[in-house]
């Protein structure tokens, strides 16, 4: 009897399921504007010329950005964008809070409204993969694959594609369950960065080879430099304090990479399984070349106290020949450099060959920055009303109207005169405030390959057409700023590094930690730190290195390569 | 006997009745400490979870011992231990040493005017942050160009990398800890030598004694109880080494010595998001730290006769 009224019960579900199924289908068939939701049960939204009729409120949390500005007393909850938003799309995006990210704060609260059980706002954007995966664990955020697929427009979602690899990390049993903030990532790997001064004045060539670069180097600290008769330069400068890699300025693994591995990363090996860059042969000659140039004086002699901050310093007190780091290295700190020493330059090269001429590998950024969340409560007005805002932003890259967000840019990013953008500071009433930091994701939107296309054109100097100015117009930098020159070396380092693209390691594991990632991570990263740190210092010779191989394996080691791989299984197509 | 006991009794409510103010001048130190302290004691239980943060305390699953024996089985904490202790005892004594040193030495200064700017000097660098000087001593003491090997070259010595090398670090970090301390620690050995009966020493002068003398039988004798607290409550803390300070200092060269159970419990726990094993490590910290104030106690009252509780 009991059986009986529960196999009825669910054949009655599985009849309502797939008549839900068919409204969806018959609904698709006669979508204009706006799809059909993927519950079936509401309608679309109603948008006269881009404009929501009845505006509809979406809330939300923000987390704020310490280098954001505000002018004319306004604040995140209400300002220039917000009022557009409302009155031309008719979103009426309403801020629940906000609290600095600058020292975590935001991350910590997000976290806390999590633990607490409150109601998640309806969209919120987070930037730390922890906090992503904790509220994807929870469940009690949406998989948004399918909203994804039926309203966002046909550029958002082919700006997207270009980069498969940014939902990775939001993926859990195969469904997406955050949408990523893309950016650009071509530029996040270092060309050769050389004091183009000092070449020039010892009268030498930029290296393209190993043994070339030990040449320069040697001069570099040898044949003083910087001419004040003392010896008091390094050749070469790059972090390794914390970690062996993440510095944007002084990275490291293009040094590694001459010899053919990457230490902390995570790559497919010649089997096409992931495995870690830092137990690989490669490293061992590395760590001795690296020992033989901190005997030779070519790198500092506290170069284990390096972090960011520290090579930043050296960089900016005129001492360092070459490093490795992202395209905006002149920006900061080389500026600090230019300070004090008006004619010291940095010039990207491409990186010399590595050891037996064997190409370079080298890392490049991932192409995200953090993750849109959408609440599982979220109604399906405000999730329609989400997309129509961030499908509107991303019209930008179908225009070419460089003034299409003039509407919330004008008098913020820019005032307009004689049909151009003028970015100038003083020509702003009331100063200049960066109106993509007010936005939803508080970032501007980024489709690769034009945005790429147009910073390479102003990097070779060449004319911009309607339709490459419109393409930064969400960021509001309309056109070349004029008054910093130096953004100018930043799209060459760009150019310079897309030459060698072919060396690009990306990092392969972009899930959360694993199991035994979270148990043995730190005994694990702290023996590699401690093993290379005194190969490097002469405190233990380079066979330790094998030793090391051997006992990270043994301690937990082994079954991260297989928890990373049993991911990197799940998510790969 | 009886009646003896009433009366102490009703002197005792008595004293508390009149006593009233000063218990309502003490009640928001209460409340606050029952706010901060007591109530998150709550989270202890953590340390017998598996604790995830979106599952919360209700909702996480319990594990028992699990994260007490995974921290007696991890290889690196008995170095981190042992690490832990021998900075701390080395503070310990020398930052005990060095304060009563000096308050013995400013208290014989009879200038007033010296005697304050000194102790204002001395006092000074217990106000600044470890983020602060932690940058100041990376810049003197840089084994190329630092002011402190500057000096050292030319003297004729050759540089140290006192940062880099295990034993010059924990040299380092007790003498810095020490210079930073030694003024503000002072004031309490002060009061008390303030405090002495000055009839003492003009009974010692009488009898012939010199200043070495006076300092040796009147002068330490009375702060023998001081000192006792003062090591006592140091004890407590035997543990903590001071976080801030050796974060801001190592490096991977000197993990061997100077890796401590608070930096390691960061890498541990924030770093790597194992909070419940981070709680079971502060726990048993915590518990260690009270059996060793217990014994600390009961030294001090066998020893000076002190009684603090």
């Amino acid at each position: 009897m009991k059986k009986k009224a529960k196999i009825a019960a669910s054949i009655l579900a599985m009849s309502v399921g797939i008549a839900s199924l068919a409204a969806c289908s018959s609904n698709n068939g006669n979508s204009e504007e706006a799809s059909p939701s993927p519950s079936s049960s509401s309608p679309a939204l109603n948008i006269v010329d881009g404009k929501i009729d009845h505006a509809v409120t979406i809330t939300t949390v923000r987390g704020e950005d310490p280098t954001a500005t505000f002018k004319n007393g306004e604040n995140y909850s209400d300002n220039v964008h917000t009022r557009w938003a409302r009155d031309t799309l008719g979103v009426d995006i309403k801020t629940l809070w906000t609290s600095p990210t600058g020292d975590g704060s935001y991350d910590t609260k997000l976290k806390l409204m999590l633990s607490s059980g409150d109601k998640l706002p309806d969209i919120f954007v987070s930037t730390q993969q922890e906090t992503t995966s904790m509220f994807i664990e929870s469940g009690k955020v949406m998989d948004v694959s399918e909203a994804f697929e039926k309203y966002a427009s046909a550029t958002w979602k082919a700006a997207l594609a270009e980069t498969p690899t940014a939902w990775q990390p939001f993926m859990k049993d195969g469904k997406k369950y955050a949408i990523p903030v893309i950016r650009q990532n071509m530029g996040t790997q270092s060309p050769l960065w050389i004091r183009q001064d000092w070449l020039t004045k010892l009268n030498l060539q930029a290296p393209t080879t190993l043994e070339e670069l030990e040449k320069v180097m040697d001069a570099f600290v040898n044949q003083d430099p910087d001419g004040n008769g003392k010896k008091d330069t390094v050749a070469l400068d790059f972090g390794m304090k914390d970690a062996f890699l993440g510095y944007p300025i002084g990275d490291t693994s293009w040094i590694f990479g001459m010899f053919g591995a990457i230490p902390e990363r995570w790559y497919p090996g010649e089997d096409g399984k992931l495995q870690y860059g830092s137990i690989q042969p490669g490293i061992k000659n590395a760590l001795t070349k690296l020992k033989e140039w901190k005997d030779k004086g070519y790198i500092a002699t506290d170069i284990a106290l390096h972090d960011f901050n520290k090579v930043a310093e050296t960089v900016a007190a005129g001492k360092v020949g070459m490093l490795g780091g992202e395209n905006w290295l002149m920006v900061y700190p080389g500026s600090l450099m230019l300070a004090s020493n008006p004619t010291a330059m940095y010039v990207p090269y491409t990186l010399p060959t590595g050891e037996g001429g064997q190409k370079t590998l080298r890392t490049i950024g991932v192409p995200y920055t953090s993750a849109i969340l959408i609440s599982k409560d979220i109604t399906d007005e405000a999730l329609q009303a989400f997309f129509h805002y961030q499908n509107t932003l991303y019209t930008a890259f179908e225009s070419d109207d460089p003034f299409l967000f003039k509407g919330f840019q004008e008098g913020y990013d820019y005032v307009i005169k004689d049909g151009k953008a003028d970015m100038s500071e003083q020509d702003i009433p009331g100063g200049k405030a960066a109106t993509m930091k007010y936005t939803l994701t508080g970032a501007a939107s980024i489709y690769p390959s034009k945005t790429l296309a147009t910073d390479i054109k102003i990097a070779k100097g060449e004319e911009l057409t309607g339709s490459d100015l419109a393409s930064m117009a969400t960021t509001g930098i309309i056109g070349v700023d004029a008054t910093n020159p130096l953004e100018l070396i930043t799209r060459q380092a760009t150019l310079v590094a897309m030459e060698q693209t072919d060396s690009d390691v990306p990092e392969y594991f972009l899930g959360s930690s694993t199991d035994t990632m979270s148990s043995r991570n730190e005994l694990l990263k702290k023996m590699q730190m401690d093993t290379f740190t005194n190969i490097i210092y002469g405190k233990a010779s380079p066979d330790e290195f094998d030793s090391f191989v051997k006992k990270w394996k043994s301690s937990g080691g082994d079954d991260i390569t297989k928890e990373v791989n049993e991911w990197y299984d799940s998510v790969k197509q | 006997m009886n009646t003896a006991t009433t009366i102490k009794k009703k002197e005792k409510i008595v004293r508390r009745k009149d006593n009233w103010q000063l218990y309502l001048m003490l009640s928001p130190a209460v409340v606050l400490a029952f706010i901060f302290v007591y109530i998150p004691f709550g989270g202890i239980v953590m340390a017998f979870q598996d604790y995830k943060p979106y599952l919360g305390i209700s909702g996480s699953k319990w594990v028992g011992w699990e994260q007490f024996k995974f921290m007696f089985e991890y290889p690196d904490s008995v170095q981190v231990f042992w690490n832990t202790l021998r900075i701390s005892l080395l503070k310990l004594f020398f930052g005990t040493v060095s304060t009563l040193t000096f308050a013995l030495l400013i208290n014989e200064v009879r200038k007033k005017f010296l005697r304050s700017a000194v102790q204002t000097f001395v006092f000074l660098p217990h106000f600044l942050s470890w983020v602060v000087l932690g940058g100041i001593f990376l810049e003197i003491l840089d084994p190329t160009n630092g002011l402190v090997n500057e000096a050292l070259k030319v003297i004729g010595f050759d540089p140290i990398f006192f940062l880099g090398d295990n034993n010059w670090f924990v040299i380092t970090v007790v003498a810095s800890d020490v210079w930073k301390e030694f003024g503000y620690g002072s004031i309490v050995f002060l009061a008390a030598l303030a405090g002495i009966n000055p009839a003492l020493y003009e009974a010692a002068q009488l009898d012939g004694a010199g200043r070495w003398k006076q300092t040796l039988h009147i002068t330490l004798p009375s702060i023998v109880p001081t000192i006792a607290v003062v090591l006592t409550l140091s004890i407590s803390q035997v543990l903590n080494v001071g976080f801030d300070q050796i974060f801001n200092l190592y490096n991977p060269l000197v993990y061997g010595k100077g890796d401590i159970i608070d930096t390691f419990v960061y890498r541990m726990g924030l770093v790597d998001g194992n909070y419940s094993f981070s709680t079971a490590v502060g726990l048993f910290k915590s518990v260690v730290s009270l059996f060793l104030i217990l014994g600390a106690y009961r030294i001090a009252y066998k020893v000076a006769g002190y009684k603090i509780f």
